[in-house]
C-alpha cells in the first residue's frame, strides 16, 4: 500500500508543479500572507517574539488558497473522466484518498517554507521566541492538514473545480468563524459546559491554544479527529461512486 | 420536482446532518476527555506554574469556590481579552485538577439587567462598556472561602496577564488559612498611605500606622517597615533596639537622597538620618553624602524615552545583580533603584550573618550626594568618582544583635514599672532587611500607572518588581513561605515591539552624535545664562560687540537645536527604511528567491527526465 499512495502523490504533486497552478498558488499565499502579516496583523507594533502576526490569520488565509490546490483533486478527475480509469487500477481506495491528500498538504508544506525567511530573519535582528514559532508552525500545519482534508473532501462532491472551490470556500470560512456558544446556550447547559463545549468545537480557540505556545492534547487530537474523519468520509463517498 | 430527486435530496441532507452530528459528537467527547494534557512550547516558559503555586493549590485543605464572571461577548468587542479570558479559564481549569476538586470554579455570564450583573456589580466587578457603547461588559472574579473570606478581582488587565498565577495563588493562600500578622508601618516622608505598595501589603495584611515618636513599639506586630527615617526622636530609636532585641522582624529603607519626599516636599531640606548610629550599632554603615552611580546598570529617568539620556544614578538590578538566600527561592526579574547609597559592613557582630542581597556590578562608581541634588545628568557623568568597585545596596542581617543602649531610657524613671524589661541583647533571632535606597518603594520607581486614587493593586502594571519584592520580605518574615516563593516570570514592559527594536538599533549607531549635540547645547546654555547672569548683574556694559556675541549665542543654539531635529528625523526616516526594507525583503525578495530556485530545479528535472526518456526510445 506504502508504494501505492506513493505512485499517487508523486503524480499528483507532479501534476501541481507541471504546469502554472503550483507557482500562481505560492505567489498569491506568500503576498497576501505577508501583506496581512505587516499591514493587518500589525507586525511592527507588535511583540512579535512569537511572530503572532503571522499565525494569527492564517486559518482565514488558508481558507481562501487551500481550495485552490484541493479543487482539482477529485473534480477534475470526474470532468475529465480519468476518475473511472484510476478507480479500475488494482490500487486500494484509500491508497488513491491518501495520496491525493497528501500532495495538497505537501503543497501547503511547500507554501509554509516560503515564510521561513521571516522566522530566519526574525532571529537574525530581533527577539525571537524559537520554541513558540515552532508551534505556531505545527498549528497552522495541522490547520492546512484539516482543510485539506475537508478540501478534497468536497472536491470528491463536485464535478466542477470552480463549484468545489467555492463550496470549500464557504465550508472552511465557516469553519473558520463557526462559534456554537449561542446554540449551547439555547440547551441550557451550565456556563462551565457550555463554554467548554463551544470552545472545544471551535478551530480558533484549538488554533490560537497552539499558537500561544500551549499545545494540548485536545488541540492535537481536535485537528487529527478531522483529517481521519474527513478522509473516510472521502473514501466512502469515493466508494459510493465506484459501485 | 422529481419525487425521487426530492427524496434523494432529504435523504443527502440527513446524511450531511448526521456527519456533522457524529463529527461534532467525537470531537467533543475525545477533546473534552484530553483538555488537561499541554505542554509550554515556549522558550520563556510562559505557561508553566511556578513550584510555589502549585503546591498552594495542591495543599488547599478548605473548599474554596471561584466565580468568574465574565461576558459572552468579549472576544468580539476586545479580541485580546478573549484570550486572556481563554488562559484564565486553562489556569482555573487547572488549579481544579491540582486541588483535586477542592477548589471550584462557576462561570457566569453577566448579561445586562440580568441577576448575574447585579450580583457582579454588587460584588465590585467593574463593568466597561464594550465598543458600541451599548452595555457593560464583565471581565473580574470572585473567590469566597469557608468562614465567609471573600476577595474579589475586579478587572483582569491584559497588562497585567503576568500577574495572572501570581495574584490568584495569593488570594487562594489567604483563603487556605495563611497566617496573616499585623504589620507596623512608620513613615518619615509624609504620609504614604496612598502609595501602590501600601495598597498591596494593605491587601494581604492587616496594617498598623506606628507613631514615630513612640518610644515601644507593640509586640504583636511582626514586621515593621520604616520609609525614609529623619529627624528621629530618641524614643523611636530605642524602641526599635528594643523591638529587635525581642526578635523582631525589621524592613528599613534608607536614602542619601529620598527623590519621591523631594518631590513632595521640594522646600524641605532633608535632614540626617539619625538611624545610622543604631544601624552601625549592629554592623552596618552607609555615607550620607554618596551615591552610587553604574553606567552598566543605568537606565533613562522615563524608561520608555529612548533619547532620554541615561540618569548613572538610576539603576536597573537584573538576576546578575541578586543573591537571594534560598529560602527566598528565584530572582526576580527586575529591580529598579532611584539614587540609593552603598552599605558597609563595618564592626559586625559575632551573633549576627550578613547577606548582601543586592549589588552593582564591579564597574560601580560612586559620587556626591549634593551634585545629583542639583546637577543635571550630564554634570553627574562629569562627577563621577575614578575608583570603581562592587557596592552592596541591600543587606540581609539575621542572627541575636547587641543592644545600641547601655540602659532602659526610662531606668529610674516611675515610668520604668510600665516598661517591659530593658534587654542588652536579643532574646531570640531577629531578621533585619536594609535597602539603601527608600525610593525603592515609591510609586514612580516601579509602578507604570503612577499614582491613582481608585485604582487597585489588580491594577498595577510594574516597570520593576520592587513591590513584590517588599512583599515577599513581608512574607518570609511572617512564616509564609509558600508565598515568599511566589514570582512573576516576566515584566510585560520589558517586550519591546519590533518597530521599537528597530529604532532602538539605529539610534545606538547615532548615540553617540546624538549625545555630543546634546552635550555642546547644555554647555551652550550654560554659557548663555552665565552671560545674562553678568548682563542682569551689570558687570558688562551693553556695547555692539556684546549684542554680537549673543547674537552668536542664540544663532550657534539655533544652530545644534535644528542639528538636533534633524538626527531626530533621520533616525525616525531611517527606520521608517528599514521597515519597508523588511516588508519588500520578506514579502518579495526572499520568497521570490526560493520559488524560483525551486522552478529552476524543477525544470531541470523535467529537462533531464525528458533527455533519459528520449535517450531510452533512441536506443
Amino acid at each position: 500500500m506504502t508504494k501505492q499512495w506513493q505512485t499517487i502523490f508523486k503524480k499528483e504533486t507532479l501534476a501541481f508543479f507541471e504546469g502554472m497552478q503550483a507557482w500562481v498558488i505560492l505567489s498569491a499565499y506568500i503576498v497576501l500572507s505577508m501583506f496581512i502579516t505587516f499591514f493587518i496583523g500589525g507586525f511592527f507594533s507588535l511583540n512579535n517574539a512569537g511572530l503572532f502576526s503571522y499565525f494569527y490569520f492564517q486559518p482565514y488565509i488558508l481558507a481562501f488558497i487551500i481550495p485552490a490546490v484541493t479543487m482539482r483533486l477529485w473534480s477534475e478527475e470526474r470532468k475529465t473522466g480519468t476518475l473511472e480509469f484510476l478507480l479500475t487500477q488494482p490500487i486500494p481506495l484509500l491508497s488513491i484518498v491518501l495520496g491525493k491528500f497528501l500532495s495538497s498538504w505537501f503543497m501547503c508544506l511547500c507554501m509554509f517554507l516560503l515564510s521561513t525567511p521571516l522566522w530566519l530573519g526574525l532571529n537574525l535582528d530581533f527577539e525571537a521566541d524559537n520554541l513558540n514559532i515552532l508551534s505556531g508552525y505545527i498549528g497552522i500545519i495541522l490547520v492546512a492538514g484539516s482543510f485539506c482534508a475537508l478540501g478534497c473532501l468536497i472536491s470528491s462532491f463536485c464535478s466542477s473545480p470552480a463549484v468545489s472551490y467555492l463550496l470549500s470556500l464557504g465550508i472552511l470560512l465557516f469553519f473558520c468563524m463557526a462559534d456554537f456558544t449561542s446554540a449551547f446556550q439555547k440547551l441550557h447547559f451550565s456556563p462551565i459546559v457550555e463554554n467548554k463545549l463551544s470552545s472545544m468545537l471551535n478551530l480558533e480557540y484549538h488554533y490560537q491554544d497552539i499558537i500561544t505556545g500551549q499545545i494540548g492534547t485536545d488541540n492535537i487530537v481536535f485537528f487529527v479527529l478531522i483529517i481521519i474523519l474527513s478522509l473516510g468520509l472521502n473514501t466512502l463517498s469515493i466508494e459510493y461512486k465506484r459501485n | 420536482m422529481d419525487k425521487r430527486k426530492y427524496l434523494k435530496i432529504i435523504s443527502m441532507a440527513a446524511a450531511v446532518l448526521m456527519a456533522i452530528i457524529f463529527f461534532a459528537g467525537i470531537m467533543s467527547s475525545i477533546t473534552l476527555s484530553l483538555s488537561n494534557f499541554k505542554v509550554d512550547f515556549t522558550e520563556w516558559k510562559r505557561h508553566s506554574h511556578a513550584s510555589a503555586a502549585q503546591n498552594i493549590f495542591k495543599n488547599t485543605e478548605k473548599p474554596i469556590n471561584i466565580i468568574l464572571y465574565a461576558s459572552n461577548d468579549l472576544d468580539a468587542n476586545y479580541p485580546e481579552l478573549g484570550l486572556h479570558r481563554q488562559n484564565l479559564i486553562r489556569l482555573l481549569e487547572k488549579i481544579q485538577s491540582y486541588s483535586e476538586g477542592k477548589i471550584t470554579y462557576s462561570l457566569k455570564n453577566p448579561e445586562p439587567y440580568t441577576p448575574a450583573e447585579y450580583e457582579a456589580q454588587d460584588l465590585g466587578i467593574r463593568p466597561f462598556p464594550d465598543l458600541e457603547n451599548t452595555h457593560n461588559l464583565y471581565f473580574g472574579a470572585s473567590f469566597s472561602g469557608g468562614e465567609g473570606k471573600k476577595f474579589v478581582i475586579p478587572y483582569f488587565s491584559v497588562q497585567r496577564q503576568n500577574y495572572l498565577e501570581y495574584d490568584i495563588s495569593r488570594i487562594l493562600a489567604k483563603l487556605n488559612g495563611a497566617a496573616l500578622p499585623p504589620i507596623g508601618i512608620v513613615s518619615f516622608g509624609g504620609d504614604i498611605s496612598d502609595w501602590q505598595l501600601i495598597k498591596k501589603i494593605k491587601q494581604d495584611y492587616p496594617l498598623v500606622f506606628i507613631d514615630s515618636k513612640m518610644p515601644i513599639i507593640p509586640q504583636n506586630i511582626n514586621t515593621i517597615l520604616v520609609f525614609n527615617p529623619q529627624q528621629v526622636n530618641t524614643n523611636f530609636i530605642y524602641a526599635l533596639d528594643q523591638y529587635i532585641m525581642r526578635g523582631g522582624n525589621l524592613i528599613l529603607l534608607i536614602d542619601p537622597y529620598a527623590e519621591a519626599v523631594a518631590q513632595k516636599y521640594p522646600y524641605t531640606k532633608q535632614n540626617r538620618n539619625l538611624l545610622l548610629p543604631l544601624l552601625q550599632k549592629w554592623g552596618l554603615k552607609m555615607d550620607e553624602n554618596t551615591i552610587v552611580a553604574d553606567t552598566n546598570l543605568s537606565r533613562p529617568a522615563y524608561q520608555t524615552a529612548l533619547s532620554e539620556p541615561e540618569n548613572p544614578t538610576y539603576l536597573n538590578l537584573s538576576a546578575q545583580n541578586m543573591q537571594l538566600l534560598p529560602e527566598m527561592g528565584n530572582p526576580w526579574p527586575r529591580l529598579t533603584l532611584h539614587s540609593g547609597g552603598a552599605l558597609k559592613i563595618e564592626h559586625p557582630q559575632s551573633n549576627v550573618t550578613y547577606t548582601p542581597l543586592l549589588f552593582t556590578t564591579d564597574q560601580a562608581q560612586t559620587l556626591d550626594a549634593d551634585i545629583v541634588k542639583h546637577s543635571s545628568v550630564q554634570d553627574m557623568y562629569n562627577a563621577l568618582s575614578e575608583a570603581k568597585s562592587r557596592h552592596n545596596l541591600a543587606y540581609w542581617l539575621e542572627g541575636r544583635f547587641d543592644s545600641a543602649f547601655e540602659q532602659s531610657l526610662v531606668a529610674g524613671t516611675p515610668l520604668a514599672q510600665e516598661f517591659p524589661p530593658f534587654l542588652a541583647q536579643s532574646i531570640k533571632p531577629a531578621r533585619v532587611l536594609v535597602i539603601a535606597d527608600s525610593d525603592f518603594a515609591a510609586d514612580n520607581t516601579w509602578n507604570l500607572t503612577g499614582y491613582q486614587k481608585k485604582a487597585t493593586v489588580f491594577d498595577q502594571i510594574s516597570s520593576a518588581a520592587n513591590a513584590d519584592f517588599i512583599l515577599s520580605m513581608i512574607d518570609l518574615m511572617s512564616g509564609n513561605q509558600n508565598l515568599a516563593d511566589l514570582k512573576i516570570k516576566y515584566l510585560i514592559n520589558d517586550e519591546k515591539n519590533i518597530a521599537e527594536q528597530i529604532y532602538a538599533q539605529i539610534f545606538a549607531r547615532q548615540e553617540p552624535t546624538y549625545r555630543d549635540i546634546e552635550k555642546q547645547l547644555k554647555d551652550l546654555q550654560k554659557d548663555l545664562n552665565a552671560f545674562q547672569k553678568k548682563l542682569n548683574q551689570k558687570e558688562t556694559a551693553m556695547s555692539l560687540l556684546k549684542i554680537q556675541e549673543w547674537d552668536s549665542f542664540n544663532r550657534r543654539q539655533q544652530q545644534l537645536t535644528e542639528r538636533l531635529k534633524a538626527l531626530n528625523y533621520t533616525i525616525g526616516q531611517e527606520s521608517t527604511r528599514q521597515m519597508n526594507r523588511i516588508i519588500l525583503l520578506y514579502t518579495l525578495i526572499f520568497p521570490f528567491i526560493m520559488l524560483l530556485s525551486v522552478f529552476i530545479i524543477v525544470n531541470i528535472c523535467k529537462h533531464a527526465r525528458k533527455q533519459k526518456n528520449l535517450r531510452i526510445i533512441n536506443e
